[in-house]
């Protein structure tokens, strides 16, 4: 049997950060008192009618602009037919025939080759309210709060072959999200979710029946998701068996996917347009306005990064991935105060590791750019050591102020006196006896150690280089 | 095609009494074997007219919590009641 | 003669040389609704704050302030039409507690402009049926013969302004609920143009097709009470149209007026044929130029019609779960039970089959050749109204096929849905259509004249209608 390989497409739902809901004037957050952000059109009282929010319309043809995707400058919204009871109106209010953008695609980086995804379309469309399960009450409750957010959902077509590439394709959504602002991207908020429909097939013969993974909640989930499918489903196949077409929904906690319907008794949605809305014209000067708003976007700066800075991929994307990381990055380098290498390296590791570990982000912490190059500066030249220069570093992170005031203030300086360190050199040599001994008997790397005690000696503040060569003076002449 | 009456009606959430039902499936034929008759159709692209947005900006209601809750049968905890769902 | 007997106009006359008050107006339009309460049935609910609507107009007037019109005047409201804290129940178990926290756009209008709403009228169950004998409080009956149908789905709002109940009503039309009732009792229905009137408010029934239309027993009373309501509202998107004031002239000379040879042939009783007849010659002498048009669409529209409504109220009733309001079943252990139950408790027979049918046009397999094909045809008959309107301003036709019919008459409902043929291909073009009486049949029940314009040509209509009330025909109750 040939190798099977997986197929896998992606249904995005992210919530976007508007001020108010899709079709009414209810404050858009997250968070509140339940049923406290409700008016009577988005909880669906009889004769209440739909208004249509622009900055959905705006923000998703963003999106479709930054992936490459046809804007419709007419498209129609649709009714999703269903019961449920975090359904208000038993409808959802979404685009079916004539989505506001079409065909796209993103070009995603998978292992340093470029793999082309295409998108089939993004639609516009409201989301539901939730549903708390509370232990003093047996039934379920309802709290509408969430009811007509707005959400684009952005469909892919079957071109992602892995779970890794799709890990790097919802990635790149997310930071594409991010950059041109449209949403917050917050996981634990729910604001991006994802469905994922997976086949297998053998290379060069036509696609497999589709299982649709639903209720993935997160990237890892999604990724675990399908790799229990493909697990799944090629058991079937290679025990003769016949993968029926399935709507599954996805337990992250137990790791495993469970049967919700089958082909029987797939959902009907009865889909028609909706009658209280009209359509929805995106003028030209709108669509150009729209296009002006997009900055560089991540992949292309990942790109120029590496080619025109010399950084690694890796590193490249560790920065461009988050808006504020490239604008530090970016400002940083303008300055002119210091090297392009120096300023990524703080970045991917001290930086990274502060916004990891307080939970904020870039732009939240106290540190500006340009004491960014300063610090960086003062490290190229010497002036602090490097592990000085990760003291200053942090409290520019947590407390801001200057870099040259806090040198001084934590008296940091690097000392460069010949005298001084000529003798802590001796000091170094007539305490350590046995290194001295193991350099003179050709362990040249025991001149590691010495520099070290020296430097201990000095609190970190010798210049490792002029200590080092002085050691190594008098070690010689000592012969 | 065949016409499953007790679909439809699960698809509408309702239930049609077992002494009416076959009484009701007749005129339910009925009421379709008249409306079925209309010309075929070569194209289906239904533009509405174009509509005005809203602007993206907040509204506050004057109408309070309490009036938008008053009409349900069963408030708990200032949340809607239904059954317990199965997760889906 | 009393007071409640007078026409809005009249009484708006009165109140302005202090020959009666609002309250007088309105205690004695309230004390025939009662009186006529036990045989019509034309309210479900009586409004508690009328009086102090009344007096607010009287107090205003002793002011010396400058007030519309319709200030004053006892309003009937359809009981589908949202008033904040009294409660709207679309004569439905579904909802016969519900309160509105609001109030829709046009009783907003009323209450701004000082019409007194005297109460909710009675209807068919959601505005589906043509008999207002279909809702959770029993039938409405006619006045001119309470063995008769009031007709529906306003049956309440057409029934309480023939008989003094109300000066004026409103109620809403989605494929001649305004039209037929005003035609069966004798009065003037108009049905705006689709966008012209604010839907918010108005409880759903088919969103596409719903209209809120005015009853009086003038075409000027009728008149009078659209024009207040007839303004654009950003809270419904899909009337953009505005407002603008236009004197009636009922100037029917050189008026191209079309009658549709289609609908000539379909049946109707001698009475009504022979009634349309003589109404249509009367204009002819009166200066009109009668011209006959070709609609071959037209056949199809009452297929058309039941497809896209009962899809359009399967959708739109979706949302009565008996979680967030009306009415939800002792019996619900599951939430489908809880649905189901509900539902089909709160639910009458003919909501549940127009559910039924809208649910079936939709589902997979079907929607192509039910739904598709139906909004198809509703956009080239809307293309053949455009071209016939090139060749008339106005087209007549008979508003329904009898000038009346018996309470309790069992009917078979693919029958009685074929009867809507005059009135439903203006309601899927978003026409404007009036009734008016424009004559008897030998039981003397009234017979209307329905008069169809081109979209947002509404004033038109009117006009016509008050040229043809002028030279003989309209209201003679």
């Amino acid at each position: 049997m040939a190798e099977l390989e997986s197929v896998i497409g992606l249904e995005i739902h992210a919530e976007l950060k508007t001020n108010t809901k899709i079709f009414c004037g209810c404050k858009n957050s997250f968070g509140a008192a339940p049923n406290s952000q409700i008016c009577p059109v988005c909880m669906g009282l009889p004769g209440t009618l739909p208004r249509l929010n622009s900055k959905v319309c705006d923000y998703a043809v963003k999106m479709g602009i930054a992936l490459n995707c046809e804007i419709n400058k007419v498209s129609r919204m649709d009714r999703k037919n269903y019961f449920y009871p975090d359904l208000p109106k038993a409808y959802q209010i979404s685009q079916s025939d004539i989505p506001i953008c079409g065909k796209g695609s993103l070009d995603i980086l998978v292992n340093d080759k470029v793999r082309t995804i295409g998108i089939t379309r993004i639609h516009i469309e409201e989301d539901a309210g939730k549903l708390i399960h509370d232990d003093e009450y047996s039934g379920t409750l309802c709290d509408l709060n969430r009811c007509g957010v707005p959400l684009i959902e952005i469909v892919t077509e079957p071109d992602i072959r892995s779970s890794e590439e799709a890990r790097i394709f919802l990635e790149n959504i997310r930071s594409i999200l991010r950059y041109i602002g449209i949403s917050d991207c917050k996981m634990q908020e729910g604001s991006i979710r994802c469905d994922v429909n997976v086949s297998m097939h053998e290379k060069g013969t036509p696609l497999g029946v589709r299982c649709e993974l639903k209720n993935v909640n997160s990237f890892s989930a999604a990724v675990r998701g399908i790799e229990y499918e493909i697990k799944r489903q090629t058991a079937i196949i290679e025990n003769n068996g016949q993968i029926e077409r399935e709507t599954r929904r996805w337990d992250d906690k137990k790791g495993v996917s469970i049967l919700m319907r089958n082909k029987e008794n797939a959902q009907d949605y009865r889909f028609f347009p909706e009658p209280d809305l009209g359509a929805v014209v995106i003028s030209d000067e709108r669509i150009n306005a729209l296009k002006a708003e997009i900055p560089e976007l991540p992949n292309k700066k990942m790109i120029r990064y590496v080619s025109e800075y010399g950084l690694n991929y890796f590193e490249a994307f560790m920065i461009a991935d988050v808006p504020d990381k490239a604008e530090l990055f970016e400002h940083c380098i303008k300055t002119g105060k210091c090297s392009h290498r120096s300023a990524a390296n703080r970045i991917v590791g001290e930086i990274t590791k502060y916004v990891n570990d307080t939970g904020k982000s870039v732009s939240e912490t106290m540190l500006t750019a340009n004491e960014l190059a300063e610090l960086c500066h003062s490290a190229e030249k010497g002036v602090i050591s490097s592990s000085s220069a990760k003291i200053v570093l942090l409290e520019l992170l947590s407390s801001g102020g200057s870099t040259e005031n806090i040198i001084s203030r934590l008296g940091l300086a690097q000392n460069s006196d010949d005298e001084y360190l000529s003798k802590l050199a001796d000091e170094v040599i007539a305490d350590n006896k046995r290194s001295v001994d193991d350099f003179k008997n050709g362990k040249t790397n025991a001149i590691g150690h010495l520099i070290g005690q020296a430097m201990k000696l000095s609190k970190g503040k010798a210049d490792p280089q002029k200590i080092k060569e002085i050691i190594l003076n008098k070690l010689k002449t000592e012969e | 095609m065949d016409i499953n009456v007790r679909k439809i009606a699960d698809l509408a959430a309702l239930e049609i009494d077992k002494e009416k039902y076959s009484d009701f499936e007749a005129q339910f034929m009925d009421m379709i074997k008249m409306v079925s008759d209309l010309p075929e159709c070569s194209e289906y692209d239904i533009i509405p007219e174009p509509m005005e947005l809203r602007d993206d900006i907040v509204e506050c209601s004057d109408i309070s919590q309490s009036e938008l809750l008053g009409n349900a049968c069963e408030i708990v905890k200032d949340c809607f009641t239904a059954p317990q769902t199965v997760e889906y | 003669m009393r007071l409640c007997d007078n026409t809005a106009l009249e009484l708006a006359q009165m109140l302005r040389k202090k020959q009666c008050s609002a309250k007088e107006i309105y205690l004695d339009t309230l004390q025939r609704a009662i009186e006529k309460q036990d045989t019509l049935n034309a309210y479900i609910t009586f409004n508690d704050d009328a009086e102090k609507a009344a007096e607010a107009v009287d107090r205003k007037i002793a002011e010396g302030k400058e007030l519309p019109l319709i200030a004053g005047i006892p309003i009937a409201v359809k009981d589908n039409i949202s008033t904040k804290g009294s409660r709207t129940t679309c004569a439905s178990k579904m909802l016969c507690d519900y309160i509105p926290p609001y109030d829709a756009f046009v009783i907003e209008k009323i209450k701004n402009a000082g019409g007194v709403i005297i109460g909710k009228s009675n209807m068919d169950e959601f505005a589906m049926g043509s008999a207002s004998d279909t809702g959770y409080f029993g039938a409405v009956r006619n006045p001119v013969d309470c063995n008769y149908s009031a007709g529906g789905s306003s049956g309440g709002s057409a029934a309480a302004a023939a008989s003094g109940g109300a000066v004026l009503s409103l109620g809403s039309d989605t494929g001649g609920s305004v039209r037929q009732p005003a035609s069966l009792c004798g009065v003037v229905g108009f049905c705006p143009s689709y966008g012209t009137v604010s839907r918010y408010g108005l409880i759903a029934f088919a969103s596409s097709l719903d209209r809120i239309g005015t009853i009086g027993r003038t075409v000027k009373d009728t008149h009078l009470l659209h024009n207040i309501i007839y303004d654009a509202d950003i809270k419904d998107v899909t009337a953009f149209y505005k407002n603008y004031s236009f004197n009636l002239k009922g100037a029917l000379n050189g008026v191209k007026i079309g009658v549709i040879k289609e609908l000539m042939s379909c049946y109707m009783e001698d009475d009504v044929r022979s009634s349309f007849m003589s109404a249509i010659k009367l204009m002819e002498e009166n200066g009109s130029v009668v011209k006959e048009i070709s609609l071959p669409d037209i056949k199809a529209a009452v297929n058309a019609y039941y497809i896209i409504s009962s899809a359009e109220a399967s959708s739109n009733l979706a949302r009565y779960d008996g979680i967030r309001y009306g009415y939800r079943s002792e019996k619900c252990g599951s939430l489908s039970e809880m649905y189901k139950n509900s539902r089909s408790e709160g639910f009458g027979d003919e909501v549940k089959r127009r559910i039924m049918l809208g649910t079936f046009v939709l589902s997979e397999g079907f929607c192509d050749d039910y739904y598709k094909r139906a909004a198809s045809l509703r956009r080239s008959l809307c293309a053949g109204f455009d071209e016939a309107f090139q060749q008339c301003d106005i087209i007549a036709a008979p508003v329904y096929p009898k000038a009346g019919f018996k309470l309790g008459e069992s009917a078979v409902p693919a029958e009685v849905y074929s009867a809507d043929i005059f009135t439903v291909p203006s309601s899927l073009a978003g026409l404007p259509a009036i009734s008016v009486p424009c004559g008897k049949n030998k039981e003397g029940l009234p017979i209307g004249l329905q008069l169809i314009g081109s979209r947002f040509c509404d004033n038109k209509v009117f006009d016509a209608a008050y040229g043809y009330e002028l030279i003989g025909g309209g209201y003679n109750g």
